[in-house]
């Protein structure tokens, strides 16, 4: 009994050096796949286009900027202000959202509007957040 | 006491390791595994099924998932730079070592992905590899070094640096056949293997846009600097390994199809893959042309690329969405641009159009990938020449060059003789790769074969009967072919039933005309030109070559061809010409009778009935006679192989006559 102990530790040391040093396949995100892992946080992937429906609200394209991924910044800069007194109306649109599919990094969420269906879709970014890539 | 704690930690350390290396060995579930499989499946269908295989795999079986396995080095722990990745021995089959180098190629996970574009365009100066961020590229992978610089097609096929080449895998290949010893072949096996499962996956990469149109994407998750490499591609994203499977079947693009089938190298198939996906497919940030007004693409730091574009597409004004008729009949969801702010904006993947781009995309992918398995393949011919009742049987493993193997060797294995399809041994071949067996028990009509095998390949002579006659040598006594083609022929000015021939000479043969033989290869040309007692012009030319199996028992060619020209009178008034012209494969033997007493030598090729087509590769025939009424022309056009009437036969008859 005493030597289970030092077997324990000795498999648990390793196995702690080995998770620090590498990482799995399914992290590695070395390919798609039919079923997304259940690790991926989908409470995460909705709060960031809860994010977005909150930023869209305010009408400010200065908020809805911090929403959008850095590609997307750049991409949108010179049209924000164009549609800035139809964000609020948008905001609400985006209301019927549901997520359509999503991989480890990116989620397209489906959305209709006067019985018209649209597409948006999000981003992961390092620091865990999901942001607006295109809309 | 103190030691016993050490034993046991040790212990419990080693315990971890073996049940982590037990687990992680068969992760081949996800994207790249699945294409794998089925080109794999392709492979087989394509040409191992095929009514006739490709040159180099005639008389090839298979067995991708038996129950043998080979060991050799494989990813056990994935990790994003080579020192947090493991490899480690393992067995695997030959289609998990393919599966495994779809998997494998992409470790370690970020050098890797920075090798595995090819833009066949060069797009951005004529760079092929990947320049899109390519600053952020070289600050991140490189410590701010230099770019390496390696395009998808070099790293996959050649290049020096990646030890799972196209060329590496080769030489395994070659190492394998060369070798006596059975298990470094096994062992060479499972690399050469692995080799092309790697290969397969860079071939399927030249499948996905974004990998052949200089579009980065976001690398590996939980890899802290990825953003720096743009946004995810939403065709790399939503891809589903179900597709590979689902759409496997779908119309392959006939240019790409015919392209690949006729391709000699794996560079061929590199570049028309990769150059299909890019003419024909956009990424995300890659769309241009005219849409609801111009679209320039995200990517803004190089020429647009020159096809696809939105205006050359059909765009459905009900569903947003441009569609793309492919040559092959799909029609693909190109992009759409519904915007709710403006009606239509900006075009856009979704993944309603990655699906569709996929089901085009697969078949094509599965199209490229059997094609390179075809051209991995060594061509190696095993022949029985000889199998007879006092119980010998000789042989030989004959290696041909091809566009990939354009070098000499000799398999030096060992062979395993079948008797009526029961194992009668195994012989080692000599440094020629000839092989005797002797003191075997064998009788009248037994049926001999000979077979090798490498890596689960396995390649099998032609069956011998076994018998005391030996055909090669009364071949060798025959000064005279004749090839007859009879049928119901259907002609320029009607069907008749009459034969189609290359006869021998009209008159007895000079020593100069007879056949000629070299080996298992024959020719014969006659010319003559003469004038008979009526001062009627004769002219006469025929030649004839072609070869026969080892062992005399199959032709395998003979092409002949014959023109007359009769002068009536020697004036040109009335003239009278023949043209015929018979190419033949693989005609089997149906009768040899040796010299004896007063029988002169003959061997006779026969085939008879329907299936006489499959022997027949060409015929031509032409008469022209011109005369006071003026001229007449018949030309052949078919024959009817179905012919109740007329059962079609062919006859080759090779005899002596001295």
């Amino acid at each position: 009994m005493p030597y289970l102990r030092s077997f324990m530790l000795g498999a648990i040391t390793i196995a702690v050096l080995h998770l620090l040093a590498t990482c799995s396949e399914g992290d590695g995100g070395s390919g798609p796949v039919d079923n997304p892992p259940s690790t991926i946080d989908i409470t995460a992937i909705n709060n960031g286009a809860q994010a977005v429906e909150d930023a869209f609200a305010t009408g400010d394209p200065q908020k809805v900027a911090e929403t959008l991924t850095e590609e997307a910044k750049s991409f949108y800069a010179d049209k924000l202000d164009e549609i800035q007194d139809r964000m609020a109306a948008f905001s609400k649109a985006i209301q019927s959202r549901t997520l359509k599919t999503y991989s480890e990094y990116y989620a397209e969420y489906s959305y209709t509007d006067n019985g018209s269906s649209y597409t948006l879709s999000l981003a992961l970014q390092e620091d865990g957040a999901w942001k607006l890539m295109r809309f | 006491m103190k030691i016993k704690h050490i034993l046991s930690w040790l212990a419990g350390a080693t315990a971890y390791v073996v049940v982590a290396l037990f687990l992680m060995g068969y992760e081949n579930t996800k994207m790249h595994p699945a294409i794998t499989e089925t080109m794999i499946d392709g492979f087989i269908d394509k040409f191992v099924h095929a009514v006739v295989p490709p040159a180099n795999l005639d008389n090839y079986t298979f067995v991708f998932d038996g129950n043998a396995t080979y060991s050799g080095p494989a990813i056990t722990n994935p990790g994003y730079f080579s020192s947090t990745t493991t490899t480690s021995t393992v067995s695997k089959t030959p289609k998990e070592w393919l599966k495994h180098g779809g998997y494998s190629a992409d470790e370690p996970e970020v050098p890797a992905a920075l090798r595995h574009f090819y833009d066949p365009l060069g797009i951005d100066g004529g760079k092929k590899y990947l320049t899109n961020r390519g600053t952020n590229w070289e600050f991140i992978i490189n410590n701010n070094g230099l770019n390496p610089r390696i395009d998808a097609k070099d790293w996959a096929l050649h290049h020096a640096d990646n030890s799972w080449t196209w060329d590496k895998g080769k030489e395994w290949v070659k190492k394998a056949l060369t070798t006596s010893d059975k298990t470094k072949r096994d062992e060479y096996m499972a690399r050469a293997w692995r080799c092309l499962g790697e290969v397969l996956h860079l071939i399927a990469d030249m499948g996905c846009p974004p990998h052949t149109r200089n579009d980065s994407h976001a690398a590996p998750v939980g890899w802290k600097y990825r953003i720096a490499l743009g946004d995810p591609d939403p065709f790399e994203e939503l891809v589903k390994p179900s597709y590979a499977a689902t759409y496997e079947g779908g119309a392959v693009d006939p240019a790409l199809k015919s392209s690949c089938r006729t391709a000699t190298s794996a560079d061929e198939v590199f570049e028309t893959m990769s150059r299909f996906t890019n003419k024909y497919f956009f990424t995300n940030q890659t769309i241009s042309g005219i849409g609801v007004k111009k679209i320039t693409p995200i990517i803004d730091d190089r020429p647009a690329y020159p096809s696809p574009k939105l205006d050359k597409l059909a765009y459905d004004a009900l569903d947003y969405t441009f569609y793309q008729t492919m040559p092959g009949g799909q029609r693909v969801k190109m992009c759409k641009d519904k915007n709710w702010f403006s009606l239509r904006g900006y075009p856009y993947i979704d993944a309603e159009c990655v699906e569709s781009q996929a089901a085009a995309l697969m078949p094509n992918i599965a199209e490229a990938g059997a094609n390179l398995i075809r051209l991995f393949m060594p061509a190696l011919e095993v022949s029985v020449a000889k199998a007879t009742p006092d119980g010998l049987v000789e042989g030989k493993v004959t290696f041909k060059t091809t566009g990939e193997y354009p070098d000499k060797l000799t398999y030096q294995g060992e062979v395993t003789i079948l008797v009526n399809n029961k194992d009668a041994g195994k012989v080692q071949v000599d440094q020629d790769g000839a092989f005797t067996v002797e003191n075997l028990t064998l009788a009248d009509n037994d049926k001999v074969t000979a077979m090798i095998s490498f890596g689960g390949v396995y390649v099998k002579s032609e069956e011998l009967e076994v018998s005391s006659l030996d055909v090669l040598a009364i071949l060798h006594e025959c000064n005279e072919v004749t090839i007859s083609l009879y049928g119901e022929h259907t002609f320029s000015d009607g069907t008749y039933t009459m034969p189609i021939s290359i006869p021998g000479a009209s008159d007895s043969l000079s020593s100069t005309e007879h056949v000629t033989w070299n080996g298992q290869s024959f020719s014969q040309t006659i010319e003559r030109r003469w004038k008979d007692g009526w001062q009627n012009i004769h002219i006469e030319r025929i030649t004839k070559n072609g070869s026969v199996s080892l062992d005399g028992k199959r032709l395998n060619s003979i092409s002949g061809e014959s023109y007359e020209e009769l002068d009536y009178g020697g004036t040109g008034e009335y003239v009278e010409k023949w043209t015929d012209k018979i190419e033949l494969q693989n005609v089997p033997l149906f009768s040899a009778s040796p010299r004896r007493d007063n029988d002169l030598p003959s061997v006779f090729y026969r085939a008879e009935g329907s299936g006489v087509s499959s022997y027949v590769m060409n015929v031509v025939h032409k008469y022209w006679r011109k005369d006071n009424s003026g001229t007449i022309l018949r030309e052949y056009i078919s024959t009817n192989w179905n012919s109740s009437k007329t059962i079609p036969k062919l006859e080759v008859q090779f005899l002596s006559n001295w």
